[in-house]
């Protein structure tokens, strides 16, 4: 089955992207596809630097500033519970774990690492480990119990590719996904939000485990090309 | 998982948190010694916060609400790791990780840092915070909460070891309800049950009292079928803890007379 996650008919240009760290993998191919995304994206980056943006208040959260922390929930509230809801589906397990997560912001803020990444991919990266967390601790109890406990637990390629697709909102993230090799779609799609392990994505995709590793990483190298992402 | 190649395959899986704890292990040994692996991983991760950013959904507006209430007088840890510390601490709850001195308003006399119970302490502290949940969140999650009571369980233990503790009981005020606090040199943990809901723009909170009368807030509780819990990490020997009726959100100073006060003596 395929993922119904196509490059839009857009025209497109050849874009050049330098990398200024000089950390791109030499024998990479240069991702053709994405000027428009590019576009998009620059002017959502712009607001990444000002005294309102994630990581001004991050920092601000960091020494202490309610208020900060108050901003900074409203301006990520919907990307964290979107990134909980998408791994557990159930909306009450998404905004248990959201809350989680949000506690954990607020204490752990003072870790926060610029020159790592931005606040909005440190508190998102949060979110779903959360969320993994979460799914796997309830398979476990299900597999201790014999029971089902929770519906989020493996469900099919199908179904995650589904929602996924009625859930995606960003059409650079959409696009640049359609622009996946097939194994490297499927594979990215059931492993980040589907909430698997590698392992489980290679018994899934009957594809042996050193592919299933290899594609997911080529597809997430692919992605941040597509995307123009840096850390 | 010995060969580094074979590692660094792992970078994507670890970015999509699709790994094992084993595999874990290895990659965070990995990117902790070669900074090429350090900087693919955290482009890895800004494209895997991308994925997840793509699918924003409007949270119940509860959730803003309990947020704000569950941080109120948590203290924070303090920043240190290595240079390429996790940025998310391993998977395992709070309880595992380092905690800091308590930062509470500042107090004049110096405190001991507890080092041996400190986590199980503030692993208590995290899951009282979070036993907050949401309303009308359905609790499925029994293998979390499991895990979360053992925790609570041996913070509890370790806090009634202590020689210095003392359990002490009081009754509210204006309505009923009974408190219970055990009290040591340097913390001390609240409950009461039975205590009456409040009005939407109410809440309980609770206040360390020193010896001049100075109140400092311990954080707002959250009531749940007549019951609120707090630790105050800021308590020391001959403190008092007060629990009043303030408005939504807290207040910086006690606004009401306290329903309940329990001292030691």
């Amino acid at each position: 089955m395929s993922l119904a996650l196509g490059p839009r008919p857009t025209s497109r240009r050849a874009r050049s992207h330098p990398d200024p760290s000089g950390r791109r993998l030499p024998g990479r191919p240069a991702d053709l596809s994405c000027t428009l995304a590019r576009v998009v994206d620059a002017s959502q980056e712009s607001s990444a630097e000002g005294p309102g943006s994630a990581d001004a208040l991050l920092r601000a959260v960091a020494a202490g500033d309610r208020d900060a922390f108050t901003h900074l929930y409203d301006l990520l509230a919907r990307s964290v519970f979107g990134a909980c809801l998408g791994v557990l589906r159930d909306p009450d397990h998404a905004a248990e774990v959201a809350q989680e997560v949000w506690v954990e912001v607020w204490r752990t803020a003072p870790r926060f690492d610029a020159t790592r990444g931005s606040a909005r991919t440190w508190s998102l990266t949060l979110a779903h480990r959360r969320a993994v967390d979460r799914v796997r601790a309830v398979q476990a109890q299900r597999d201790r119990d014999q029971k089902v406990v929770d519906a989020s637990a493996h469900r099919p390629f199908d179904e995650v590719a589904a929602e996924v697709e009625r859930r995606l909102e960003r059409t650079d993230v959409r696009d640049c996904l359609g622009s996946l090799t097939e194994t490297q779609r499927r594979s990215v799609v059931l492993a980040y939000y589907g909430g698997r392990t590698y392992r489980e994505v290679a018994e899934e995709l009957g594809a042996a485990l050193p592919t299933v590793k290899s594609r997911i990483r080529d597809g997430l190298l692919r992605l941040r090309d597509c995307l123009g992402v840096s850390a | 998982m010995s060969e580094p190649d074979d590692v660094r395959a792992l970078l994507g899986a670890y970015a999509l948190d699709a790994v094992d704890d084993a595999d874990r292990r290895a990659v965070d040994e990995l990117v902790a010694r070669d900074p090429a692996a350090a900087a693919e991983l955290d482009d890895l991760r800004a494209v895997a916060a991308r994925l997840a950013g793509a699918t924003p959904a409007d949270p119940p507006p509860a959730l803003r609400e309990a947020v704000l209430a569950a941080v109120a007088g948590m203290p924070q840890t303090s920043a240190g790791g290595g240079a390429h510390a996790d940025p998310v601490p391993s998977d395992a709850p709070a309880g595992d990780r380092p905690v800091p001195a308590a930062e509470m308003p500042p107090r004049p006399r110096s405190r001991p840092q507890r080092k041996r119970s400190g986590a199980r302490w503030w692993a208590l502290a995290a899951a009282v915070a979070i036993g907050a949940a949401v309303p009308g969140a359905v609790a499925v999650q029994q293998a979390q909460r499991a895990r979360e009571a053992e925790q609570q369980q041996e913070a509890l233990a370790d806090l009634l070891t202590d020689p210095s503790a003392v359990v002490v009981h009081g009754t509210a005020t204006d309505g009923g309800g009974a408190a219970t606090a055990v009290l040591t040199d340097d913390r001390a943990l609240f409950s009461a049950s039975g205590l009456p809901p409040l009005d939407a723009g109410e809440v309980y909170q609770l206040w360390v009292v020193d010896a001049a009368g100075t109140a400092s807030s311990a954080g707002v509780m959250v009531w749940d079928d007549g019951t609120v819990r707090q630790l105050a990490d800021g308590f020391t020997s001959g403190d008092a803890l007060a629990m009043t009726v303030e408005p939504a959100g807290g207040s910086e100073q006690p606004t009401t007379t306290p329903l309940v006060t329990l001292t030691a003596s």
